[in-house]
Formats: structure tokens, C-alpha cells, sequence
């Protein structure tokens, strides 16, 4: 019974924690929260749904949001990019209707829930992708003013099962290996990469897998370009770089290139 | 030497198998159970002010960057820092975006090349300035992991050359946060 009121206790202790926190960063200025930060719904096309997105104007002052949907892209960085509402050929503009409250003030700890419709067209091929924007500015914006611009990333994938098309193109330049790889599919995919350093014998003398971190996201036909800088071993004759669907693993590679090594 | 005994009776109860004092069975009583989930939706907070001689925001006061350009062509430094504060348990990147200092006229307008801005801590100088470009934006800080507070201090400064009217221009400075896939 002890053990189980120290570990509720801890419970309540963080979430006040967690509240104090963000109580506490709430002063003059602008000062936003958006939730979810990020939404990827498998659909089925002529289903009609509605989704809650949360907007909390958590400082002391009261905002204008102006609430707007844009397209979006990755740079090869994996960067996020908004770009203008129907600028890609896979914008989420046709299957996103907005409320006709596109602004709207939002007095000091308010919280407003903004409806959004989706609707996945039957005509339409592969994944959609966009952001629901929130732009917030002083209610009386005189001078150079800060404004807070976030949103929630919203990817619309068919139900219907999608082609995965990843093109691989690998070179060894002052030793470094610089991968690019480009989605030629229609629907977002996220990979994990592989190397293989071999000797002159095809012995594997080094394996490396990357990236470290969370997979790598590639929307359709967007770049993704990554650097390996520690790779080389002593005897090395060619490298083999391969990637795989993150969410198949043990799956067969999506692509491949080898490398030959003979300049070293 | 009676304490002893009682001292040792569990032991003995332990190491002795139950047969021997009897034919007891014991049998756990499974009582009701409580499950207990927890979810923790992903959150981004930001939080954008101008902030005092200190580094503590200024309270009750309109977010707005205000360049004094008083002695003609130059380097000015804003009045104020600005105090960014982001928490998240989310991957995120923050990014700032300039748009152009419009003036009175039509013609009148400070491109955002001219303003650049730095991150320091308080107590130090600003040192590497990062100059805004149009349509560009810069990236101040990214969390691939998430589960952080990151909370900085951005100096401004905006170049002022002899082409520029006297007048008050406006414009807006945005800090852009977005989750990062």
C-alpha cells in the first residue's frame, strides 16, 4: 500500500510540475500552444471526419490569430517549409475545409477548439499533406511587433496500400559519404539506412547504421540528403549503402548503391 | 532466550516444509484490481516577450522592438532582448522570419536583410549576428527528441544607411515553431 502511494504521489508531483512550469513562462508578450503538434490519420476516401485542434493563449496579454492552411515540404536538411495553400501536387487544400472564423481574438488564458473537416476525395491518389497554420499578433499591433507563428502538421494517408519508390544515389567525397535520396512514391516514407564496408574479400569489416536518431521522413518526390563522416576502416574496398522502410523492419531494402573504393 | 525463539520461529516456518506442522493450505485471494493508464499528449508551448536589463520578461507590456536610430547611418541594437522560452515533448524546430519595416510612403520600406539577430545568455554579449534574408527563414533551435525546455535571449540589430527617410516604420517579426516529422 506504501509502495503504491509513493507512486501515485510522483504522479501528482510531476503534473504540478509540469504546471508550474507553464504557469511560470507565462508573462508579457505573445505566448501560444497548439495541440497536437502533429496528426497523420489513414483514411478511407468519401469518409467525412472531424478534428479538434486546441488553441491556448497561455500569456497575459490577449492575441488576433489568424488561423490558415498552407502546403508544406521538407528541405534536404529534413527542415520543415510552409509554402503557399496549393502550391505542391500534394496539398491537403482539397480534402481540408477550415471554419469560416479564420481570426479570432483570444483573451489571456483562453483556450478556443477549432473544428477542422477532412474529407479524403475518392480521386485522389496518394498521401496529402499541409499545415493548419496559427499566426498570433497583439490585438493592437503598432511598430515592429513579435508574433508567434505555430501549427499542426497534418498528414492524410489512403487506406488503400501505397507504392514505396525511394531512389538512392551515393558518392565518397574527402571522405565523407554524402547520400541522397529522394522519394519517387506518392506517399510519405520513412526510412533507416545501413552501411556495409567491405574488404577486397567481400568480408563486411564495418557495419553502421543511421541515422541515429528518429528515421528519416521523405514526403513525395521531396530530396533528403545525409552525411557519414565516420565510416572508413582500414582495408576498406567498397561500401554498400541500403535503405529500408521504417516501419517494415526485416523488410527487403527499398534501395541500394554500392560504392567502389579502389582510389584508396 | 524466549525472545530468541520467537526470533527464530519464521525462520524456522521458511527452511521447514508445511507438511510437517500440518495440513494447511494457503491460497492467495486475488482482490480487485485497478488499471491505470496514463496518457501524455504531445504539447508545444511557446512563449516570445521582451525582456529587461536582467533577462526577466517585461510584464504588462506590448510585445514591440523598438530600434532608437537617433544619431544617423549606423548599427542600432533594439531597446530591449527578446526572451524566447519553448517547452515541448515533442521534435520541434524554431525558426525566425523578418518580414520588411514598412515606412509612411510607398516607396518606404527597410528590407529584412537589413536586421540580423543573435542568442546570448544573460550577463554576455551577444557575439555571431545572423542577418535575416526575404523569404528566408533562420533556425534558432531544434529538439529531435523532445522532453525540453529551451529558453534564450535574442539580440536585434538593424543597419541603418543615408538613403533611409526619417519616419517610423513598422513591421513584424515572427517566431515560427512547428513540429518537426
Amino acid at each position: 500500500m506504501k509502495a503504491v502511494f509513493s507512486w501515485k504521489s510522483s504522479i501528482v508531483l510531476e503534473v504540478c510540475l509540469v504546471l508550474f512550469v507553464l504557469s511560470g513562462s507565462a508573462s508579457g508578450g505573445i505566448s501560444l500552444d497548439v495541440t497536437p503538434p502533429f496528426l497523420e490519420l489513414v483514411v478511407s476516401p468519401g469518409i467525412r471526419r472531424t478534428l479538434t485542434i486546441e488553441v491556448t493563449n497561455t500569456g497575459d496579454e490577449g492575441v488576433a490569430v489568424r488561423c490558415f492552411l498552407a502546403d508544406v515540404s521538407l528541405s534536404p536538411e529534413g527542415n520543415v517549409v510552409l509554402l503557399p495553400e496549393g502550391g505542391t501536387p500534394f496539398s491537403l487544400a482539397p480534402c481540408v475545409t477550415l471554419p469560416k472564423e479564420a481570426l479570432f481574438s483570444l483573451e489571456p488564458q483562453k483556450r478556443k477548439v477549432v473544428p477542422v473537416q477532412v474529407r479524403f476525395l475518392r480521386e485522389i491518389q496518394g498521401g496529402r499533406y499541409g499545415v493548419v497554420v496559427f499566426e498570433a499578433v497583439p490585438q493592437n499591433p503598432k511598430g515592429y511587433v513579435l508574433g508567434v507563428r505555430t501549427g499542426v502538421l497534418l498528414f492524410l494517408v489512403p487506406r488503400a496500400p501505397q507504392k514505396q519508390r525511394v531512389a538512392l544515389d551515393a558518392g565518397e567525397k574527402e571522405g565523407k559519404l554524402f547520400i541522397v535520396l529522394r522519394n519517387e512514391g506518392d506517399t510519405h516514407v520513412r526510412v533507416r539506412g545501413e552501411l556495409l564496408v567491405r574488404s577486397r574479400e567481400g568480408k563486411i569489416l564495418r557495419r553502421l547504421a543511421f541515422p541515429e536518431g528518429n528515421p528519416l521522413l521523405l514526403l513525395p518526390q521531396g530530396i533528403r540528403e545525409y552525411v557519414v563522416d565516420t565510416w572508413w576502416v582500414p582495408g576498406a574496398w567498397e561500401v554498400t549503402v541500403q535503405v529500408f522502410s521504417a516501419e517494415k523492419p526485416g523488410a527487403r531494402p527499398l534501395a541500394f548503391s554500392t560504392i567502389g573504393l579502389s582510389s584508396y | 532466550m524466549r525472545y530468541c525463539i520467537w526470533l527464530f520461529f519464521p525462520l524456522l516456518c521458511f527452511l521447514v516444509p508445511l507438511p510437517v506442522f500440518g495440513e494447511t493450505a494457503w491460497e492467495v485471494l486475488q482482490g480487485p484490481t485497478i488499471r491505470v493508464e496514463a496518457i501524455i499528449k504531445p504539447y508545444v508551448h511557446v512563449s516570445v516577450s521582451l525582456a529587461d536589463d536582467a533577462g526577466k520578461p517585461l510584464v504588462g507590456r506590448e510585445p514591440v522592438v523598438v530600434f532608437d536610430c537617433d544619431r544617423g547611418p549606423g548599427t542600432y541594437r533594439a531597446k530591449n532582448p527578446l526572451l524566447l522560452s519553448v517547452a515541448t515533448n515533442t521534435p520541434l524546430q524554431v525558426f525566425f522570419e523578418a518580414v520588411p519595416l514598412q515606412g509612411n510612403g510607398e516607396k518606404q520600406a527597410l528590407p529584412p536583410e537589413r536586421l540580423s539577430i543573435a542568442t546570448f545568455e544573460q550577463g554576455k554579449e551577444p557575439e555571431k549576428f545572423l542577418r535575416f534574408a526575404k523569404g528566408e527563414k533562420l533556425l534558432l533551435f531544434e529538439t529531435s527528441r523532445g522532453g525540453v525546455t529551451y529558453t534564450t535571449l535574442c539580440a536585434l540589430q538593424l543597419d541603418v544607411t543615408p538613403e533611409d527617410r526619417a519616419g517610423t516604420y513598422e513591421g513584424r517579426i515572427f517566431v515560427e515553431v512547428l513540429y518537426r516529422p
